[in-house]
Order: C-alpha cells, then sequence, then structure tokens
C-alpha cells in the first residue's frame, strides 16, 4: 500500500517536471512563418525568382512574386532579398514574434545587364559577360516606344536604317548595306531572303511577339556562315512565362491602318506551348498626285511555339510560322493582276544536358519558304506562282564547358538554298539549287579575372564556289567599371541563286544574265570599342573598319542589236569605317534618356563614290518618362531619328519629254514622334492604353516613303 | 398617255447606260474596241483611224522609220507601252497628225468634240538616259498607253503601276478628223504585257 502511493508521488513529479520542461522549451522555441511579395518599384509587378533569404534559411518568389518562409525561430530577424545585380539588394529587419507578411519594393537599374544574350557566342551570356558587343532592345522598351512594326524597332535603336518601301517589301539598308550583308534571324535560325537584293519583308514578324532583338555591328560568319557581313539582326521570339497566358491588341493609325492580334500561352510542368495569330491592314497613301506612294495590304499571319522537356536535361522544340502579305493595285488602275506573298516556316530542335551538365548539345532543323503569286483579277483571282525560294539547314552544335575558364562551342551545318522561278531563271519555268556544309567552332577563354578571349573559326564547301574559311578573335579586358573588347573577323556572302543563275528581260527593257562563276564576297572587320557603366550611366563607343572584297555588282552591255544586257561580276570593293556611340542615362530614377550616334564613311572603291544611300551621319534619341498618376504607372516618349543628308537618283523630265537621271541630295532627315503608354493593371488582367503621334513635324522630302504626320491609338489586353 | 408610255422605256434604258464607264452601246454605235498585239520590243504596229486597222509594222530602225515617215495611211503607232503619231520628227511629208490629252477626270462618254484652242502636241526625238547613263533616242509622241505611278524622286512605283488612260483626242495624218481614243488594257488577261486595247470614236 505505502508503495503505491509513493509510486503515485513519483509518477505526478515525473509528470510535473516534463510539463515544466515542455512548457519552458516551448517558451524558448517558437516558430513563425514569415511570407509576403516581392515588387518591382516601378510597375508593381510581381518579380519571380528573388530569393529572401534571413541568413540561415530562405525561399524563392513564384511568379505571383510571392514567397514564404517556414518555420523560423522567433526573435531578432534580418531578411535580405537577393536578385540579379540590376536590382540593389534590399534588407529589413523584424522582430518575429507571430506569423509576418513582408512588402518588398526593388528598384531596377534598367541597363539590363543581367539580360541574358545568345548572338555574340551561340550559348546563354549575360550582357554584362559577353565578349562580343551586343545592343538589346528590349520588349517593354519596344511597347514604351510604341512601335507597332519589327522595322520600326529597329530603326528607334540602330541608327543610320534607310528603307525603301515598296510592294515588295522594305529594301532595308543600313551603313549603305542592303540586306544580303545583313543576317536576319529568328531564334538563331536564317529568314530565307525573297529579292535579288536579297530583301526581306520583317512585317511576318509580328512586334508583340518579340522578347528582345539582339544587334551585332560587323562580321560574325565564324558561328553563323553567309550575310553575317555588316551585322547579325537576332529577333527571339516570346515564350510562355505564366501558366496561362493570353492576350489580346488592337491598333488603328492614320490611312485606315489596322493591326489586330491575340495570342495564349500555357506553361506546364514538362510541356510549354505559345500560339499567335495577327491581321495587318491599311489603305496605304499617295494614291493621287505624286507625292510619296504606298500599296493598300492585307495581312496574316501566325505563329507556333511548343516545348517539350520530359526531363531536366531533355528538351524538345517544334515551331511554326505563316505569313501571307497581298498588296493591291489602285482604284480605276490597268493592272490585271497584283501580287500576293506567303512565307512559312517550320523547325523542330532537341537539346540535351549531360549529367555533369558540361555538354549542351543541340540539333536543329529548320525550312523557310516564300512563295511569290500574282492574282489574276480578271480570271476569278486566279493565283499564278511567279517564284519560290526555300532555305532548309540542319544542324548540330554542342557546347562543351571544359571549366570554369574555357567554354568551346563547335558544330556541323547543312543548308540548301532552292530557287524555283517561271520565267527569271530562263524561258521555261526552272528550279535552282545550292548546298552548303560546314564545321564551325569558337572558343570562350578566360585568361584572367578581367581578360577574355573569343576566337572562332567556319569552313565552308559550297557546291558553287567551293571553299571559304572565315577565322576570327576577339579579346575583352575589364578595368575599373570600363569594358574594352577588340577583334578582328572574316565574313563571307555566297553569291545568291539569282546572281549565279538570273536570265530573263525585264519588263521588255533589257536582259539580265547571272553569271555562274562569281566567287564569294569576302569581308575582313575589324574593331575596338569602349564599354563604360557605372550607377545610372551606360556609354559605349566603338570604332571599326570594314573591307569587303570581290563585291558583286551589275554591269551593262549593248549587244549587236542595241539592245542593253546585264551581267554580274566580282570586281568592285568597299570600305566601311566609322564609329558608334550609344548613351543611356538614367535620371531621378524617373526619366531614360538614349541616344545613338553613328559616322560611316561607305566608299565604292571603283567609283570612289559613298555606297549609294548610306548617310554619313545618323543617330537616334529618346526620353522616356517613367511615371506614376495616383499610384498608377505610366510612360511618355519623345524620340527622334535623324540622318544627314544622303545622295540619290532623280529622274528629271524636261519640256521635250527627255529623261535625264540626276544626282540630287536629300535634306537631312528628321523624324520625331511622342508615344504615351498607360496600363491599367487589375489583379491578373492588364489593360494598355498607347497613344502616338508619328512624324509630329510632318517631315517630307522627295527621298523618302512616308504619309506624313500620323495618329495611332492602340489597345493591349493581356491575362496571365 | 400612250406616248409617255412608248418613251417611259427608251428614257429608263438611257439612264441605265450612262451609268457604265465602256458601254459602246451608249454612244452612237460607233465607237470601237481595237486590240494590238504591241508585244514585241521592237516592231511599231502602224494603224489608221479611218480604216479601223493595222495597216502595217515596222521595226524601229532608221530604215523603217524613214520608209513610214514618207506615208500618210497611218495616224498612230503602237510599240509595247509606246505612241507614235503621224506628226513632227515622225513624218517627213509634213502629215498633220498629233495627240491632245485631256485632264485624267473626264471620262470618255462625255467628250464629243474637241475643245476650243487644243493644242495638239507633235513626235519628237526624245531622248531616256538609262541608269547605266546610256541614252536611247526614240521618235515617238510624249503620250504612252500607260501612265506608270511615280514616287517623288521621277523612279517608278516598282512592281509598275498603270494609273487609269486619260483620254486622248488623235488628229489624224491629213489634219481633217478626229478620234478620241481611251486605252483600255495593256496586260491580257494572263498578265503578259503588250496586248494593247482601246476604244476610239470619231469626234467633231
Amino acid at each position: 500500500m505505502m508503495i503505491k502511493k509513493t509510486m503515485k508521488i513519483k509518477n505526478y513529479y515525473f509528470l510535473l517536471l516534463l510539463l515544466l520542461c515542455a512548457v519552458s522549451l516551448n517558451a524558448q522555441n517558437k516558430f513563425y512563418n514569415i511570407s509576403g511579395f516581392v515588387l518591382d518599384s516601378l510597375r508593381n509587378e510581381p518579380l519571380m525568382g528573388v530569393y529572401v533569404t534571413t541568413g540561415k534559411q530562405g525561399s524563392q518568389t513564384d511568379n505571383k512574386g510571392y514567397f514564404i518562409i517556414n518555420n523560423v525561430p522567433q526573435g531578432n530577424i534580418i531578411l535580405k532579398t537577393v536578385y540579379y545585380s540590376s536590382y540593389n539588394m534590399i534588407t529589413k529587419s523584424i522582430l518575429l514574434s507571430n506569423d509576418t507578411s513582408v512588402v518588398f519594393i526593388m528598384p531596377e537599374n534598367p541597363h539590363h545587364l543581367e539580360e541574358i544574350v545568345v548572338t555574340g557566342t551561340r550559348t546563354e551570356k549575360r550582357l554584362s559577360d559577353t565578349p562580343i558587343l551586343t545592343t538589346v532592345i528590349k520588349s517593354k522598351e519596344i511597347q514604351k516606344s510604341g512601335a507597332i512594326s519589327t522595322l520600326e524597332s529597329l530603326q528607334d535603336n540602330i541608327p543610320g536604317i534607310v528603307v525603301s518601301p515598296n510592294a515588295m517589301g522594305n529594301n532595308m539598308l543600313i551603313k549603305g548595306l542592303n540586306s544580303r550583308y545583313i543576317l536576319f534571324m529568328i531564334d538563331g535560325e536564317r529568314l530565307v531572303s525573297e529579292g535579288a537584293s536579297g530583301n526581306i519583308n520583317l512585317d511576318q514578324i509580328d512586334v508583340n511577339n518579340i522578347k528582345r532583338i539582339e544587334v551585332i555591328n560587323g562580321a560574325a560568319s565564324a558561328l553563323y556562315g553567309s550575310n553575317a557581313v555588316g551585322a547579325v539582326i537576332n529577333i527571339i521570339t516570346k515564350e510562355p512565362i505564366d501558366k496561362f497566358e493570353a492576350g489580346a491588341n488592337i491598333i488603328e493609325e492614320s490611312n485606315n491602318t489596322w493591326n489586330t492580334k491575340i495570342d495564349a500561352g500555357i506553361k506546364l510542368k514538362k510541356i510549354s506551348t505559345r500560339i499567335s495569330a495577327f491581321r495587318n491592314s491599311s489603305d496605304g497613301f499617295g494614291e493621287d498626285g505624286t507625292g510619296a506612294y504606298a500599296a493598300r495590304y492585307e495581312d496574316y499571319g501566325g505563329n507556333v511555339k511548343l516545348n517539350y522537356k520530359p526531363i531536366e536535361r531533355f528538351n524538345f522544340n517544334v515551331i511554326g510560322r505563316y505569313f501571307l502579305h497581298e498588296t493591291f493595285n489602285v482604284d480605276g488602275s490597268m493592272n490585271v493582276s497584283h501580287p500576293l506573298t506567303h512565307t512559312f516556316a517550320l523547325g523542330t530542335n532537341i537539346g540535351y544536358i549531360s549529367s555533369d551538365k558540361r555538354n549542351n548539345i543541340r540539333l536543329s532543323m529548320n525550312w523557310d519558304k516564300y512563295f511569290d503569286y500574282i492574282v489574276l483579277e480578271k480570271k476569278n483571282n486566279e493565283e499564278h506562282k511567279q517564284n519560290t525560294a526555300d532555305y532548309i539547314s540542319s544542324r548540330l552544335v554542342n557546347s562543351f564547358k571544359a571549366n570554369e575558364k574555357l567554354e568551346i562551342v563547335g558544330g556541323l551545318e547543312h543548308n540548301h538554298e532552292e530557287n524555283y522561278a517561271i520565267k527569271t531563271l530562263g524561258i521555261n519555268p526552272t528550279t535552282k539549287a545550292l548546298d552548303d556544309i560546314n564545321a564551325f567552332a569558337q572558343a570562350d577563354y578566360k585568361i584572367l579575372n578581367n581578360l577574355d578571349m573569343v576566337a572562332g573559326a567556319r569552313y565552308t564547301y559550297n557546291t558553287q564556289f567551293n571553299f571559304a574559311f572565315t577565322p576570327k578573335v576577339s579579346i575583352m579586358y575589364e578595368i575599373g567599371g570600363f569594358k574594352f573588347r577588340t577583334g578582328i573577323g572574316t565574313a563571307f556572302r555566297a553569291p545568291s541563286i539569282k546572281e549565279l543563275y538570273y536570265d530573263f528581260d525585264h519588263q521588255g527593257m533589257f536582259w539580265i544574265y547571272g553569271n555562274p562563276d562569281l566567287k564569294a564576297e569576302k569581308g575582313l572587320y575589324s574593331s575596338i570599342s569602349a564599354e563604360y557603366i557605372k550607377d545610372n550611366f551606360n556609354g559605349s563607343l566603338s570604332a571599326y573598319y570594314n573591307n569587303i572584297d570581290n563585291k558583286i555588282t551589275q554591269y551593262d552591255v549593248i549587244n549587236s542589236e542595241g539592245a542593253n544586257e546585264k551581267y554580274y561580276k566580282n570586281v568592285s570593293s568597299a570600305i566601311l569605317k566609322g564609329v558608334d556611340i550609344s548613351l543611356s542615362y538614367i535620371l531621378f530614377k524617373e526619366l531614360v534618356i538614349k541616344g545613338n550616334y553613328s559616322y560611316c564613311n561607305a566608299k565604292d572603291n571603283s567609283t570612289g563614290l559613298q555606297l549609294s544611300s548610306n548617310v554619313k551621319h545618323s543617330g537616334t534619341i529618346s526620353v522616356t518618362w517613367n511615371s506614376n498618376i495616383a499610384h498608377s504607372p505610366f510612360s511618355l516618349q519623345i524620340a527622334g531619328r535623324m540622318n544627314s543628308p544622303k545622295l540619290y537618283q532623280e529622274v528629271l523630265t524636261n519640256n521635250e519629254g527627255d529623261e535625264t537621271y540626276s544626282l540630287s541630295e536629300s535634306k537631312t532627315y528628321c523624324v520625331w514622334k511622342v508615344v504615351f503608354v498607360k496600363p491599367f493593371d487589375i489583379k491578373k488582367h492588364t489593360l494598355e492604353l498607347t497613344l502616338k503621334c508619328d512624324n509630329i513635324f510632318n517631315f517630307k522630302d522627295s527621298s523618302f516613303i512616308n504619309p506624313g504626320r500620323q495618329y495611332l491609338i492602340g489597345l493591349r489586353y493581356a491575362f496571365k | 398617255m400612250k406616248k409617255i408610255l412608248f418613251a417611259l422605256p427608251i428614257v429608263l434604258i438611257s439612264l441605265f447606260s450612262c451609268s457604265k464607264e465602256y458601254d459602246s452601246t451608249q454612244n452612237s454605235g460607233e465607237t470601237k474596241e481595237t486590240y494590238i498585239d504591241a508585244s514585241s520590243k521592237t516592231t511599231w504596229n502602224y494603224y489608221s483611224l479611218s480604216e479601223k486597222k493595222i495597216v502595217g509594222t515596222g521595226e524601229e530602225n532608221d530604215e523603217d522609220n524613214e520608209s513610214w515617215s514618207k506615208r500618210s495611211d497611218w495616224d498612230f503607232a503602237v510599240r509595247r507601252y509606246l505612241i507614235r503619231t503621224n506628226s513632227g520628227a515622225s513624218t517627213s511629208i509634213s502629215s498633220q497628225g498629233g495627240v491632245y490629252t485631256f485632264n485624267s477626270s473626264i471620262s470618255f462618254s462625255s467628250v464629243s468634240k474637241v475643245p476650243e484652242n487644243a493644242t495638239f502636241v507633235a513626235d519628237k526625238l526624245i531622248a531616256t538616259e538609262e541608269m547605266n547613263g546610256t541614252t536611247t533616242n526614240t521618235v515617238k509622241s510624249e503620250t504612252t498607253v500607260i501612265v506608270f505611278k511615280k514616287n517623288e524622286d521621277g523612279s517608278l512605283v516598282m512592281p509598275p503601276l498603270y494609273l487609269k488612260a486619260p483620254v486622248y483626242i488623235f488628229r489624224t495624218a491629213n489634219g481633217e478628223k478626229y478620234y478620241k481614243v481611251q486605252f483600255t488594257q495593256y496586260q491580257n488577261e494572263n498578265s503578259v504585257t503588250g496586248h494593247v486595247k482601246f476604244y476610239s470614236e470619231e469626234i467633231e
């Protein structure tokens, strides 16, 4: 009996002790959750992927900017945000005594230094680390500038662009070089060129689908092959970011110009897809009178992107693109037909990353095809095929990270080019084709912490002109906030099928004959640049010298019947030398000032004259004011483009009816625009209003095809 | 009452026919539509308005030009889109051909007589400079089958855009008659150039 009583007392004390221990333990270690949001300071937009940490624990924000750190012991906690270095780190001190909610507002340094770029090295690199000087045009900048076409977004950011648009395309020139000397790519795949001067209709790229544009000046044939002589322009298209996203745009501009577009995207764990469709049309202008003229047109287009990632290291992609462009004659015209063109592209690629993450292999195939038709209006709108052009590119690329200092990209590529024409390659419908196979490699070696070297070469075997070997080397050196880059590289331009095999009489006015013995044009490009970044300022200065040899030119021969015949030969050379200056400055956090200036002396050595349509001095400037009205953001931009007077051919008819050509000088080209963008964010919906007045000072000149001052209103809807 | 009923359909018919541009029934019935195959780059097709037919062809060379300049049986000639009238530099026997051009807003049906003080432009030796600097000299009229739309710098809009042709008045070689002419076609239905069609009708 006594023992039982003692046991009971002991149990009671033991339990009491336990209880006391439990209470004291609890009192020492209380745990709470810290959760909240991280937002961008300018637009109150959620920032994804920001790491919020207590020092010992942390978590990343999701696509809504939301984070939660569980079971944080109570007490004095210092929270820090870790994100791209372009965002300043924020520290918050809290006394944790219950579940707490925190909001971080992070200001961005808008120089986009942490933006990933790919064109310079065919691998992903931060803009601040890439050894090749790259200009990046971001989609947000395109939106704030009110650019409604891909061409306009290029003109806003690249000085010296001259366009002579007609129903057949933009006929774009940069530094006096036409589209044959510029490599245009979408997501790293070359676009098929359409006309003899390599014209590419950039309207096939929906400007709303652009994630960013990367521009590299000078020779890049080591990585990309033919045409990368003057510049490389790589348009990177959008990918879905949210689980489900959708959007629609509608824009109206003067001359009954309407641009409409819809898009939708899904991003699931293993599969993501994005699809978009657009319709653009305009009445054109200048139907009456003798001023600038552009035909009425109707365009339709669509894009689809599919990505499948069954495991982390493997991805499979499919892309498809379609574009239709139809231009019409003026009312009452005597033309019985009008042009209609289709372009379609189909591509697929597979990527694999090795288990040690050192090898990143990609196998891709891309087919781009262009169809040129005429619509016979008197035959029930029957469509007659005139020409087609195909470009099929197959490639195997591996990027190998040997160690922290050395990365090598290498690959094999096969390209097939084919043209079909009913009368320009011979009296009867003819198909001509060219093939080339290539092996290329480029190594990126970090010699020292602040010294980087890139060396690469491409070996091309072309069925027509045989061999081309294009090496390049460049060095980047960083010191005291400055980045110095210098390099020398070679490039080539393969003669086009048209230059090789043309055989037709043009409108009964003259004959054109191709030359199957043409050699490739060669370019030798050397440049030196300095880039300086500090706080709100980002500036770069580069000087270049581009020697293009074996340049293919057309020349005339009067035959025995007195008729004019045109031939091609590798006869001339051109030397382009110049200086490019680029500046960006942020004032008072709200005002972004950007400017570009370019001086280019482009001389045709055979004539001693400037390459036609080269402008010696050109520049772009934009001032964007990002601010808020009652905590609601807006942006107001004034932007201008200037070109010094250029020489152009004018056809003059005197009283006697005689027609003569005379070289005239245009006025100084100066076009300004004002753009106001006002987004409204309501939970997951964004509605954005754009108001724009283009060419506000109504600049007009005989050499410039533009309708004068235009007004635009646009509405963009997005759901995320 | 009967007269009114009888007149009514005639009035209605003429009202409807006036609304169409090229309806040949609207005129006195003498409008002629002519087709000329002018697709050869070197051949002139010589046409007589009074005979309403092609009277012959000649090549663009000094010999043929000279032999046709001595003839009075043709009023105008067509080679591709170029026109030659039997006047000025195209004639060596002082033929009185020539052409008057109306403003492009004037319609074919609205022209019934030669305007007062109309000046008829004679042919000249016209020099056309090519882009390469060479010059082609041709004896021809300054009028053409098609009017090309030009850019502000004088170059042609490409691809070529043929504006609505104006109404012309051609004077015959003997200088006595006048015909209104409007070119209606330069390309056939398959878009092949050089297949010319025009309406012509004698006027006072």
